[in-house]
C-alpha cells in the first residue's frame, strides 16, 4: 500500500499495517538511530523508541509528497534521539565558537574521489570526528537538516551550526585526501 | 531542503552511508509491537479510570444515603421464626431485611395478593418507632403466617411478598418511607399507593388500637382478610440517622494568568496565512484564476488536503523553504468558566460545567518570504501583510473529581483530577472564518485553595496541569504548548 493508506491504517491501528511500516523503513531508521547512538545496542533501543512514538502519534502526520512519511518518521527518530538535555548540553560544550577558530584552509575532494572510498573507511572517518563535528555533519549532509532545524534541534545557535559543519566538512575531506594518497589539492572557496 | 549545499563530495557521501541499512531483527518488531500494545492498553485503562472514579463515587455514595441498619427495637417487632403456621407468626422477631442494602432503598409496590403461608419465606422491611405499638397492639400471628428470613441482596422476591407485614407508618422522609404489604385483593402499585397515603392518614387521626388493619383483619383465622385495608406491598426500612443533604455550589472563575505568549518556529507545511499570500501572487492555478479574493484562500483551505498540495507544489519555488518563512506567537489563553460542585461525601466532589477559552495566535512571515513574496504586493485592504491574527474560540465541558484534604477554619484545600473535551465553537485567521472539526480532549490534575469570604461565598484559587493529548488541525498554544499549567480563579457560591 501507499505511503496514505499506510499511515492512515497505522493510525486505526492495523497491526498487519504497522508491520509493514515497520518492515519498510525499519532499515533506514536503523542506520539513522546507528549514527546518533553511542553504540549497536542504543541504536535498537532507539529505533524501537522511535516506532513505539511514531505508531503513537502517526494520527497527526498529514502527507505531502512522496517521501514524507520517512521524512517524518525520520524527525519523530531525531527528536528522541536528542530530546536528552544533558545530552544537548554535552553537544553544545564540544560545538567550537567559529570566531575563536582560525581559518580553515578547504581543501575538499571531488564526487568521484569521495564515491572511491569504501564504505567501512568512511564510516571510520565520519565515527573518528567529534561528537560535535559529527552530529552537525551528519543531520546537515546525510539527514539533510536545516542549520535552523539543527539549531532547534540540539540547542544551539545557526551560526554554531555552521562553523561546525564547515569544520567537520574540512576534517573529513582532508581524511578522504590522506586516505586517497593526497595530492593537488582542490581550494574551493565555499560558503555555508 | 537546504540552500547553498555543496552537493559534490557530500552527495557522494551520503549515497554511500544511505546504501548501508541492515534490517531490524524480527524480536526488534516483537518488542515494539508488545510496547505499542502495552501503551496503548495503559492509555485506555487509564481513560477508563478517569471515567469510572468519578461513576463509581457517584453511584457509592449516593446523596440520598443509605439506610444505616436495623434499629434493634423496629428489628424485634418484624422479625418472625420460620415458619409455615399463620398463627406462629412471633412479632418479636426481627427480620433486617434491607440492611446494608441500598440499591434496595425503593424497592417497588406489588400488587400482589396475599399467598397461602407456604410461599417462600419474604424480606420484612422495618418500622419507624411510631408504629411500634400499633404493630404490638394489632399485628397477629395469622396475618404473617409466611416464615421469614434477612435477604443478602435486594431481590425480586420483594414483589412476591405474600403476607401482610407492616401497618402503614407516616412518612417522616424518604428514608422512612414504609412499606407494608396488607393482605386484599390484587392491585395495582398506584392503587395501592393511594391506599397507602390514605391508610397512613387514617392512622394519623385515630388512636392506634382502632386502626383498621389491626381490629378488623381477622387475623387469627387466616381469613376474611381486611377488604378496606390497602393490599399494597410496601417495603419498610427507617434510617435514624440524619441525612446528609447533598451540598451543591457554582463557580465562576477564570484563567488569571498574566498575559504574554509562547513563539515557536513551527515546522508546519503551508500555514494558510502563506497560502493567501502565494494565492495573492499567482493567478493561474490549474487553470483558475483565483485573483485576490478575499475568499480565495479560505477555498485552498477547504479543499482536501492532498488537493491544496498538489496545488501548491506547482506554485512554490523550489529553492524557498517554507519552514524558514513562518514563525508563531501564541498568547496565553484565556479563559471563563461557569461550574457546578455537588459534595458526594464530606471530602468528596463532583464538578462539571461550561468553560469558555479564547486563544489567539499571530502567524508572521520572514523577512525572507516578505522580500521574495510580498514586494510590490499589497492586500486590497491595506492592511498589514506581516502579520496575522488568528482567533480561536473554545467551549469545554470538564468533569472533575475534587478531594478536601483539608478544612481549617474558613479555609478549604483540595485537590483533583478531571477530563475535559473542548470544541472550537468558531475559529477566523484574519478576516477569514475557518473551521475547527476536531474535538479536542485534555486531562488535568489541580490543586486549590478556597477561603470563605460570607456565609456562602468563597474565593478561591486553583493552579492546574493540563495535559492536551488530543490536538486540533489549527496551530494553537495548546498543540505547542500540550502540556501546561494554568492559575484558575474565581468565587464558589453554596446554594
Amino acid at each position: 500500500m501507499d505511503e496514505r493508506e499506510l499511515a492512515i491504517r497505522c493510525a486505526r491501528g492495523d497491526d498487519a499495517a504497522r508491520r509493514e511500516l515497520y518492515e519498510t523503513y525499519g532499515a533506514r531508521l536503523l542506520a539513522l538511530c546507528r549514527r546518533y547512538a553511542a553504540d549497536s545496542t542504543e541504536a535498537e533501543d532507539l529505533m524501537q523508541d522511535a516506532f513505539v512514538k511514531i505508531f503513537r502519534v502517526i494520527g497527526r502526520f498529514r502527507w505531502t509528497r512522496p517521501g514524507s512519511l520517512y521524512s517524518w518518521m525520520a524527525r519523530v527518530a531525531l527528536n528522541l534521539a536528542f530530546d536528552s538535555a544533558k545530552r544537548r548540553r554535552r553537544l553544545a560544550r564540544e560545538m567550537v565558537d567559529l570566531e575563536t577558530l582560525p581559518e580553515v584552509a578547504k581543501e575538499e575532494p571531488d564526487y568521484g574521489e569521495a564515491a572511491s572510498v569504501p564504505l567501512d573507511v568512511l564510516q571510520g572517518m565520519i565515527a573518528a570526528l567529534p561528537e560535535g563535528y559529527r552530529t552537525v555533519f551528519n543531520l546537515y549532509c546525510i539527514d539533510e537538516l536545516s542549520h535552523k532545524e539543527i539549531a532547534a534541534l540540539l540547542g544551539i545557535k545557526e551560526k554554531s551550526s555552521s562553523g561546525n559543519l564547515a569544520r567537520a566538512r574540512a576534517s573529513l575531506a582532508r581524511s578522504i585526501r590522506d586516505y586517497l594518497g593526497g595530492g593537488s589539492s582542490n581550494l574551493g572557496n565555499k560558503e555555508f | 531542503m537546504k540552500q547553498d549545499m555543496n552537493k559534490g563530495w557530500t552527495d557522494a557521501v551520503r549515497e554511500k552511508i544511505l546504501s548501508d541499512g541492515a534490517a531490524p531483527s524480527p524480536v526488534s518488531w516483537e518488542a515494539v509491537r508488545g510496547r505499542v500494545r502495552r501503551a496503548a492498553a495503559l492509555r485506555h485503562g487509564a481513560l477508563a479510570a478517569a471515567v469510572a472514579v468519578p461513576l463509581a463515587a457517584l453511584l457509592l455514595w449516593s446523596p440520598f444515603g443509605r439506610p444505616s441498619g436495623l434499629d434493634p427495637a423496629v428489628a424485634e417487632l418484624v422479625e418472625a421464626p420460620s415458619s409455615a403456621d399463620p398463627s406462629s407468626v412471633n412479632p418479636d422477631a426481627t427480620s433486617p431485611s434491607f440492611a446494608g442494602s441500598s440499591s434496595s432503598s425503593f424497592a417497588g409496590l406489588t400488587g400482589e395478593s396475599p399467598a397461602p403461608a407456604q410461599d417462600a419465606a419474604e424480606p420484612v422491611g422495618l418500622l419507624p418507632p411510631s408504629d411500634r405499638s400499633r404493630l404490638a397492639d394489632g399485628l397477629s400471628a395469622e396475618r404473617q403466617p409466611t416464615p421469614r428470613t434477612r435477604p443478602t441482596a435486594p431481590d425480586k422476591s420483594i414483589r412476591g411478598l405474600s403476607r401482610p407485614l407492616l401497618p402503614l407508618a407516616p412518612l417522616k422522609s424518604l428514608s422512612d418511607f414504609v412499606f407494608a404489604k396488607v393482605p386484599g385483593p390484587r392491585r395495582s402499585a398506584d392503587a395501592d399507593f393511594a391506599s397507602l397515603k390514605h391508610q397512613r392518614a387514617q392512622a394519623d387521626a385515630q388512636p392506634p388500637h382502632q386502626l383498621p388493619l389491626e381490629s378488623e383483619s381477622s387475623t387469627k383465622t387466616g381469613q376474611n382478610v381486611d377488604e378496606k385495608a390497602p393490599s399494597a406491598t410496601l417495603l419498610a426500612f427507617s434510617d435514624p440517622a440524619p441525612q446528609r443533604r447533598p451540598k451543591l455550589s457554582v463557580a465562576l472563575g477564570g484563567n488569571m494568568l498574566p498575559a504574554g505568549h509562547l513563539s515557536s518556529q513551527l515546522q508546519k507545511e503551508y500555514s494558510l496565512y502563506t497560502l493567501m499570500v502565494i494565492q495573492e501572487n499567482t493567478y493561474y492555478m490549474d487553470g483558475m484564476s483565483f485573483g485576490k479574493s478575499n475568499s480565495s484562500y479560505a477555498y485552498l483551505w477547504n479543499l482536501s488536503h492532498q488537493h491544496r498540495m498538489e496545488i501548491l507544489e506547482q506554485t512554490i519555488p523550489k529553492q524557498l523553504m517554507l519552514t524558514d518563512m513562518i514563525s508563531w506567537h501564541h498568547d496565553l489563553p484565556l479563559g471563563i468558566a461557569l461550574t457546578a460542585r455537588l459534595d458526594l461525601t464530606s471530602r468528596l466532589a463532583v464538578e462539571t460545567g461550561l468553560e469558555y477559552t479564547y486563544l489567539h495566535s499571530t502567524e508572521e512571515l520572514s523577512e525572507e518570504a516578505r522580500l521574495f513574496l510580498v514586494e510590490g504586493v499589497l492586500p486590497e485592504d491595506g492592511g498589514r501583510l506581516e502579520y496575522l491574527d488568528q482567533k480561536l474560540h473554545f467551549i469545554g465541558i470538564p468533569v472533575r473529581l475534587i478531594w478536601r484534604a483539608w478544612s481549617p477554619g474558613r479555609w478549604d484545600v483540595y485537590a483533583g483530577v478531571g477530563i475535559k473535551g473542548d470544541k472550537c465553537i468558531k475559529a477566523q485567521l484574519g478576516v477569514e472564518k475557518l473551521e475547527e472539526r476536531r474535538l479536542q480532549w485534555s486531562a488535568e490534575a489541580f490543586g486549590g485553595v478556597q477561603y470563605r469570604l460570607w456565609d456562602r461565598t468563597h474565593l478561591y484559587f486553583q493552579p492546574a496541569l493540563t495535559w492536551y493529548f488530543t490536538q486540533t488541525d489549527l496551530v494553537t498554544y495548546r498543540t505547542e504548548n500540550p502540556l501546561g499549567l494554568s492559575l484558575h480563579a474565581g468565587l464558589r457560591f453554596d446554594l
